[in-house]
């Protein structure tokens, strides 16, 4: 039954093994269990002193989060790929390691670039154009348009990948294909499990 | 008129009277004025008209009527017998009313048991006269048909099975009869009585005939039309159906190659169907004739559950795989062996390659197979874990490694189960490789890279199924492991790398539940010697003790760490530890007593703590000054009596009470020790139950805390204590019919406090006592007047009276019921009908200025509230809750987070509310994401709501916007917070998503 | 050193993707191609909107074009995603007369949104042209004859006459680009298109004896071709003014005259490319003229066109638009890192040593040296390095954060308008907005 697809059983990458945040998040910064013991809440005396108010969302309100790699590839790595009920994290075809932001060239310019390679399942994957599109469009609406998003495929993974990198090089191409509704469709369903 | 014209000439026009009139004759046959003979032959001339069937129907008709209204024993067996004759006769010659014979002779039947040939006799004349049924266009006439061979064959089996056996031609025209039956409630009955040959005739011969006869309906497609009114579903049927699919070894042969052809169908009901049904056949049919197929069936089912289309597919796959095990686990050895071999064959070349979708597929088939007996358990280990253990030895690559353990888990796993259903279960095939998996297990835990997380992970749960498997381990290895996780759990703190260390203390726990011993004298120990007597200031053993605490939760060695936790406590204070690790213990014991296993008496937890680790702190805390009182030790000290006393009994705390009376009231009537003492004395006096303290004693310490909240300049937080426990003492102690009077006494009347130039002192007693007297709901008028004063004041005085409108509903822990405080259980919807009309109209008429205040006080209410009881004034909610989205100042991110909260529901559970509003709204939200002028959690909770609204609205009502939002969303996607960056992108998808229509091509 | 100085935004700005605007021949008026399915006609004098055009297409307006020289009614071509293009006629009245723009004035600040109905009846959807298979480019008019040129993504070129009013027939479909076709663009004198490709490579069509044909194959360029313009007829501006020119370079000179107008490029690879025709050594035939069949009318027929110069590179990311302004020469560019990019040509310092000026980043075109260069009449090769490219003034974030697809030189016409022929520059981007920018030196 998977006769017709490129590789019809990837290896797949245990989900604990994914880069996460929380995973690489030190151990102290989690509340502790104890918190819950002595809960706060709005005094009486002075209502604004209520927890949320109190909570450390406010306090570091101001100091800015940056937008980095594993955002990035939060971004992506949870779309599932065309032909395998399985996340483009999940089976490699997305890695932390082949995101890259780069910074302004200049002090006067405030354009980052985000470079995404992606690995097809094999290098014959028919539809690694089709994945190239999902990935990009993902990122074009979901970073601010500071960022320039450059998704290539990454060398020697896939005979077609110059043809396929200079597709999704086209801003025209891709414009035109988000208006394509059946294109939209296939996107649109990889898309559907991002959250 | 003779009652048959009656009836014939009523029959059409009105069936009541009709009926009515056999009834009338049926009464008269009983009282003997009407012959049946006389009956019979009034009937003759009708019922055999030669021209007009529809006569001779109805003549028959009122025949069954009659029958089927007689009471017994007015028919003598003479008479019956022969009324039987002369129904069967004219069927034989005439069909017409077919239906209405055999109501009749059902009722017949039911007069008096009839004799074995009488039986075949009826059956026989309507199969060979009637055959087939859908000759009959009329369902109700089918119906009654089926009804009655149904009726044969419930009552007279065996005069049917010497019928069929005397006969074997019957069989074939019996089967044929049903043919072609399409009404489902004939279908019903038919499926139901055909099991009756099905099961217990011999009908080897014909088999295939009668299988296909039913078989021709599967899979059932039906949908029972919108009203039916014998509520038959799809599913009645699929039961029934499967039940004779099920019903005989013979129809194997048959069943399996159909069902399995029909696997492949593409429709997931139909494959759904034919996997229940192969269930059902397995457990219906013989072991021996299950043999021929298990392999078969295991060929085809392996593909749902290597290859998963759907999950419940693979599932039920999983389970009928198992049934077939378990089917020959009772009985032969040489079946299972033959079914299992090339399972086992085709598992351990999946293992070859793992992790795969195959292997792990491979881990569920190994363990629904296992958990089906422990003979298959048994087999399945000596099979696979010889290769799974060359193949873990033979790689190098940890990915293999862990795919493989995966798959020894799972196995594991099925023990685990088999052994709770029947314990002792024989392990010796796993025992053979738990040495093995221990070690490699261990190894894996102690030496594997950290960051190879889903390894250790898998290794850490090996671990504790194997040593939760009985006599699986050596109480050797047992502690091997327990060291093992203990050091993990102890070591294990640097940052990162999931929450393995989380699952290790899981791991201990779930250890400590099957060997709690080993645990007691290995962990414990490890543990205490990490956690000092006295740390330097700022060394994290925060972790550790954390970890500790949780093993609480295993009720065999929860007195040990109770004790432990208490002892270094003991010591620690001695040597003057740090503050902040006295208080750590203190909390860690505080969680042992609240979510550990302490002992209970009947349900209570054992009094005896209570003297043991709450007591001694009391009395210290009693022998210090208020200079050494610490204001969160208190707390945390207060916590634990209150936990340990308030569900004691009355006798217990009396005794309690009366001997910490004397310093409590002394301690009272000192400000500065009061003050001090007040996050203690608020969690003891809610500890205990009104009817203990002394109405005396309680009017002192309420002036005394008036007193303090009134007066003593102190910290919010010590002010804030106060202020609840005035609330606690005014809800529960303080006698409701003296109430007014207390308070005045007390100087805490709430007219007097808000008079003129109320200090912000006194404004925050009158919420705590109006708060208290609110949730009490005794004194409800009191109440209502003190409320109604508090909104008077919005009108003069400034924003923080509006805020304090927070503290009303807030939640609380000491005005609890399990602090046995009263809890009214309509005081929400009573404040909410009291204020929020009020407040609703006020913003409308309340000038700019102080229009604010109404919208403060009104969230404020509203945040506490659940929705059901905001629902009904939903409407006149929205235009004052727009209004609040408005609202800049930074002090007012509370109020506009709540209204923000509310608009979500609105948006989930009723948007054709907000429907109209939907320009103010989206606007509204779209500047509520804007920072830092908003908070995060406001812009984050905005963009949620944002993002509803092209969900729930109406297309055409949001489309509009679809260009707008986008693009102003675009800000923020760069929002300085990632949580709110994640909403915006959730929120512009869900506006992207939006189709513009116009799209009139492809 | 000139300065780009923001003159205006036009208003109401599109809520999607604009990309690209074409000045009106001779109203002060802009239209801009949207990606919301519209062409939005602004003001160059108060920078309002005048009218929309919308409900022709089903998919993005890519490009738009004005028909030249059709005084009394105002014809705007428009490419489409949805492969067709589309023909517009408005009466002109007043669209851009100084009077009816105090009217939009008001209603410009009232907002284009109510604007629009009352205006849109005056555009009439007049034909739509259909043929290409995918979406379409770019559109164009010719200068010369009533021919209009589009290209589209299926690889192919179609030329198209106007017979009479709104009957377009088809005289070609040039089908040897290997790629989209990103840019078309007429020669200003002779009947000449210069097409821009996907394919990497630019290609030269003209008229050989009754159908088109390629006459040249201009490649070099390592990634897309996006936009090509010719320069005007009149091509010396400033070089040529300056007198005591010194024998070399007014040699120079002479070969430009004789060569024509030059053909500017832009691309994904980043650079902009300069390409000029090599002349013929006999005496020179307008191109294009018919004359009797010979063998050797092939040898006539094909040209032979040679990459001059480079200018220097400032660009980051792809190129998308360059424009050539047909009063001063100088040349602007813009593209997907937000610059904005004016440069001009000067002759180059004799005294500098071999050419390297300290503001030039310009590299003389390799193949100036190389034989196709030598055989021709003079030391063409050096006259080539005689002059040199400059870039004059930038500006970065030129549409806040967002990719510029556009630019074109406009005739300024607002009320600060400083001298007779004073140009602006108006770009176009994702941001959805138009901008206006002046030259300040």
């Amino acid at each position: 039954m998977d006769a017709d697809k490129d590789n019809a059983n990837p290896t797949i990458i245990n989900p604990s093994d994914l880069p996460s945040r929380r995973r690489s998040a030190p151990t102290a910064k989690r509340p502790g269990i104890f918190d819950a013991l002595a809960p706060a809440y709005p005094s009486l005396a002075d209502p604004l002193s209520s927890p949320e108010a109190s909570s450390d969302s406010a306090s570091s309100d101001e100091e800015r989060e940056e937008i980095d790699e594993q955002e990035v590839y939060d971004l992506i790595s949870t779309i599932s790929d065309p032909e395998h009920p399985l996340s483009l994290g999940s089976l490699g075809v997305v890695k932390l390691d082949d995101i890259l932001i780069l910074p302004p060239t200049s002090p006067r310019s405030r354009i980052s670039t985000v470079r995404v390679l992606i690995t097809p399942t094999t290098s014959a994957c028919s539809l690694t154009t089709v994945i190239g599109l999902g990935v990009k469009v993902r990122l074009v609406n979901a970073l601010p348009p500071r960022f320039r998003v450059d998704v290539r495929i990454k060398e020697g993974t896939s005979r077609t990948a110059d043809e396929v990198n200079k597709q999704l090089g086209d801003k025209e191409r891709v414009a035109a294909a988000m208006e394509n509704k059946s294109l939209v469709n296939v996107v649109n369903t990889m898309l559907a499990t991002c959250e | 008129m003779s009652d048959i014209e009656l009836y014939l000439f009523e029959a059409d026009k009105n069936k009541m009277e009709a009926q009515r009139v056999a009834t009338q004759s049926a009464g008269r046959l009983e009282a003997k004025t009407l012959k049946l003979i006389d009956l019979i032959t009034s009937l003759e001339p009708y019922i055999n008209d030669k021209d007009d069937g529809s006569i001779r129907a109805k003549s028959v008709t009122y025949l069954a009527d009659v029958l089927s209204s007689l009471p017994p024993r007015v028919l003598s067996g003479q008479e019956r017998r022969l009324l039987c004759d002369f129904i069967l006769g004219r069927i034989e010659g005439d069909a017409e009313g077919i239906g209405a014979s055999a109501r009749a002779l059902i009722a017949l039947e039911g007069l008096g048991k009839w004799d074995a040939d009488t039986v075949q006799k009826v059956l026989r004349t309507f199969i060979d006269n009637t055959h087939p049924l859908r000759q009959f266009k009329l369902q109700t006439e089918r119906y009654a048909l089926v009804q009655l061979i149904d009726l044969l064959l419930a009552k007279y089996r065996d005069a049917l099975r010497q019928l069929h056996e005397s006969d074997h031609e019957f069989m074939t025209g019996f089967i044929s009869y049903f043919e072609g039956e399409k009404d489902p409630r004939n279908l019903m009955i038919i499926f139901s009585l055909l099991q009756v040959p099905m099961t217990e005739w011999d009908i080897h011969a014909c088999a295939q005939d009668l299988f296909d006869s039913v078989f021709n309906y599967f899979p059932i497609t039906f949908k029972p039309p919108p009203d039916d009114p014998y509520g038959i579903t799809a599913q009645d049927l699929k039961d029934r159906l499967r039940d004779c699919i099920a019903a005989n070894s013979d129809f194997a042969p048959y069943a399996f190659p159909q069902l399995l052809d029909k696997l492949d169908s593409t429709s997931m009901n139909t494959k759904r169907d034919v996997l229940h049904t192969i269930q059902a056949c397995v457990l219906g049919y013989e072991a021996k004739t299950i043999n021929l197929y298990s392999v078969t069936l295991w060929d085809a089912l392996k593909f749902e559950i290597l290859n998963v289309q759907e999950e419940d597919l693979a599932l039920e796959s999983l389970k009928a795989l198992g049934l077939i095990a378990a089917k020959f686990a009772e009985t032969a050895e040489g079946p299972l062996n033959a079914y299992l071999r090339p399972v086992i064959k085709e598992c351990n070349e999946h293992l070859e390659d793992a992790p795969t979708k195959q292997s792990e597929a491979t881990g569920r088939i190994l363990h629904a197979l296992a958990v089906s007996g422990p003979a298959v358990a048994d087999k399945i280990s000596k099979g696979v874990l010889p290769v799974l253990f060359s193949l873990y030895n033979g790689s190098q690559s940890i990915t293999k490694r862990r795919g493989l353990l995966d798959v020894f888990n799972h196995i594991v796993a099925a023990y685990v189960e088999l052994d709770e259903l029947q314990p002792n279960t024989n392990t010796e095939a796993l025992q053979a490789y738990a040495n093995d998996a221990l070690e490699a297990m261990i190894r894996a835990l102690v030496n594997a890279p950290k960051a190879e997380v889903s390894f250790r992970l898998a290794s850490l749960k090996g671990l504790t199924q194997l040593v939760s498997t009985r006599n699986a381990l050596s109480e050797k290895e047992g502690e091997r492991a327990v060291d093992t996780i203990t050091d993990m759990v102890l070591h294990e703190q640097f940052e990162g790398h999931g929450d393995i260390r989380a699952q290790a203390i899981k791991a201990l726990t779930d250890v400590a539940h099957s060997i709690p011993l080993v645990v007691r004298d290995r962990s414990v120990p490890a543990f205490m010697v990490e956690l000092l007597d006295n740390p330097s200031e700022g060394s994290v053993l925060a972790p550790v003790l954390e970890a500790f605490a949780q093993l609480s939760t295993e009720r065999q060695i929860f007195d040990t760490i109770a004790l432990r936790l208490k002892n270094k406590y003991g010591v620690a204070r001695h040597q003057g530890a740090p503050q902040q690790y006295q208080r750590s213990l203190l909390l860690a014991l505080l969680y042992a007593f609240t979510f550990g296993a302490p002992m209970r008496e009947d349900g209570i937890i054992r009094s005896a703590y209570y003297t043991e680790y709450a007591e001694p702190l009391l009395t210290d805390i009693a022998s210090r000054p208020a200079a050494e009182q610490d204001h969160s030790t208190l707390d945390i000290v207060g916590r634990i009596v209150n936990v340990l006393l308030r569900p004691q009994g009355v006798h217990f705390q009396s005794t309690v009470y009366n001997k910490n009376l004397q310093w409590l009231s002394s301690a009272g009537k000192d400000e500065m020790l009061a003050m001090a003492l007040a996050p203690f004395t608020l969690q003891y006096y809610a500890g205990m139950k009104a009817e203990v303290a002394d109405a005396e004693d309680i009017v002192s310490v309420l002036k005394a805390q008036a007193h303090l909240a009134l007066h003593a300049s102190s910290d919010p937080v010590g002010v804030s204590t106060v202020l609840r426990h005035l609330s606690l003492l005014v809800n529960k102690f303080i006698n409701p019919k003296t109430m007014q009077a207390t308070l005045e006494a007390s100087g805490i009347e709430v007219g007097v406090l808000l008079s003129a130039t109320a200090s912000s002192q006194a404004i925050g007693a009158a919420f705590a006592v109006v708060k208290g007297l609110l949730i009490q709901g005794k004194s409800g008028a009191l109440a209502t007047r003190y409320l109604q004063a508090l909104l008077d004041i919005l009108a003069s005085e400034g924003k923080d009276v509006a805020r304090h409108f927070a503290t009303l509903l807030a939640p609380d822990d000491i005005l609890s019921k399990e602090n046995h405080c009263l809890v009214s259980g309509l005081y929400k919807q009573k404040i909410f009908n009291q204020s929020v009309p009020f407040m609703i109209d006020a913003v409308r008429t309340a000038d700019a200025s102080i229009k604010p205040n109404y919208l403060i006080a009104l969230s404020g209410i509203l945040r506490w509230l659940p929705y059901s009881v905001i629902e009904p004034s939903l409407k006149s909610l929205i235009a004052p809750l727009l209004q609040t989205l408005d609202l800049n100042e930074p002090a007012e991110q509370e109020v506009k987070a709540s209204a923000l909260i509310i608009f979500e529901s609105l948006l989930m559970h009723d948007p054709t509310i907000v429907a109209e509003h939907t320009a103010s709204l989206v606007t509204r939200l779209l500047n509520s994401t804007a920072g830092p002028a908003n908070k995060a959690d406001v812009r984050a909770k905005a963009l949620q709501c944002l993002a509803l609204a092209p969900r729930q609205l109406k297309r055409e009502a949001v489309v509009p916007y679809r260009r707008q939002v986008v693009k102003r969303l675009q800000a923020c996607l760069d929002d300085t917070k990632r949580s709110v960056r994640t909403e915006a992108v959730k929120c512009r998808t869900a506006w992207l998503g939006l189709d513009e229509g116009n799209e009139d091509e492809e | 050193m000139p300065t780009l100085t923001l003159l205006a935004t036009l208003s109401p700005p599109c809520n999607a993707r604009t990309w690209s605007s074409a000045p009106h021949p001779h109203l002060p008026i802009i239209a801009t191609a949207c990606s919301d399915k519209t062409v939005r006609i602004y003001s160059l004098q108060n920078f309002q909107q005048q009218s929309t055009i919308s409900g022709g297409h089903k998919r993005s307006i890519r490009s738009c074009a004005w028909k030249p020289n059709s005084r009394g009614e105002s014809v705007l071509a428009t490419g489409s995603f949805d492969a067709s293009a589309g023909i517009w006629r408005r009466w002109e009245g007043g669209a851009g007369s100084a009077q009816a723009a105090e009217v939009d004035f008001t209603s410009g600040l009232a907002g284009g949104g109510e604007k629009d109905e009352d205006d849109d009846d005056e555009w009439r959807f007049a034909v739509i042209l259909d043929g290409h298979d995918s979406e379409i480019k770019c559109v164009t008019f010719a200068p010369t004859a009533p021919l209009l040129a589009t290209c589209s993504r299926d690889k192919s070129v179609w030329i198209w006459e106007e017979l009479e009013d709104d009957n377009f027939e088809t005289v070609a479909v040039l089908n040897e680009h290997e790629g989209d076709v990103k840019c078309v663009a007429w020669h200003p004198s002779e009947q000449m298109l210069a097409s821009a490709s996907y394919d990497d490579n630019i290609r030269l069509w003209s008229e050989d004896v009754d159908d088109w044909a390629c006459c040249a194959l201009l490649s070099g360029h390592e990634g897309t071709v996006w936009c090509v313009e010719f320069e005007d007829a009149n091509n010396i501006y400033a070089l040529g003014s300056s007198e005591d020119l010194n024998s070399k370079q007014q040699a120079y000179v002479q070969t430009r005259l004789k060569a024509g107008p030059r053909l500017i490029s832009c691309s994904d690879d980043m650079t902009i490319r300069i390409w000029r025709r090599v002349p013929k050594d006999k005496p020179e035939q307008p191109a294009g003229q018919i004359k009797a069949p010979s063998i050797w009318k092939n040898r006539d027929f094909e040209e032979e066109w040679i990459e001059e110069a480079r200018l220097p590179q400032v660009h980051e990311r792809p190129v998308y638009t360059v424009s050539w302004s047909k009063k001063t020469g100088k040349v602007v560019s813009t593209g997907s890192d937000g610059k904005i990019v004016v440069y001009e040509e000067r002759w180059k310092d004799a005294n500098a040593a071999n050419g390297d000026v300290v503001m030039s980043g310009g590299t003389p075109a390799p193949d100036v040296e190389d034989l196709s260069a030598e055989k021709v009449s003079g030391s063409e090769g050096h006259m080539g390095g005689l002059t040199e490219w400059v870039a004059v003034a930038s500006v970065d974030n030129a549409h806040d954060v967002f990719e510029v697809n556009h630019v074109v030189w406009a005739p300024r016409a607002d009320k600060g308008k400083r001298s007779e022929d004073e140009e602006v520059i108006v770009s176009t981007g994702d941001d959805g907005e138009v901008k206006v920018w002046t030259l300040d030196t």
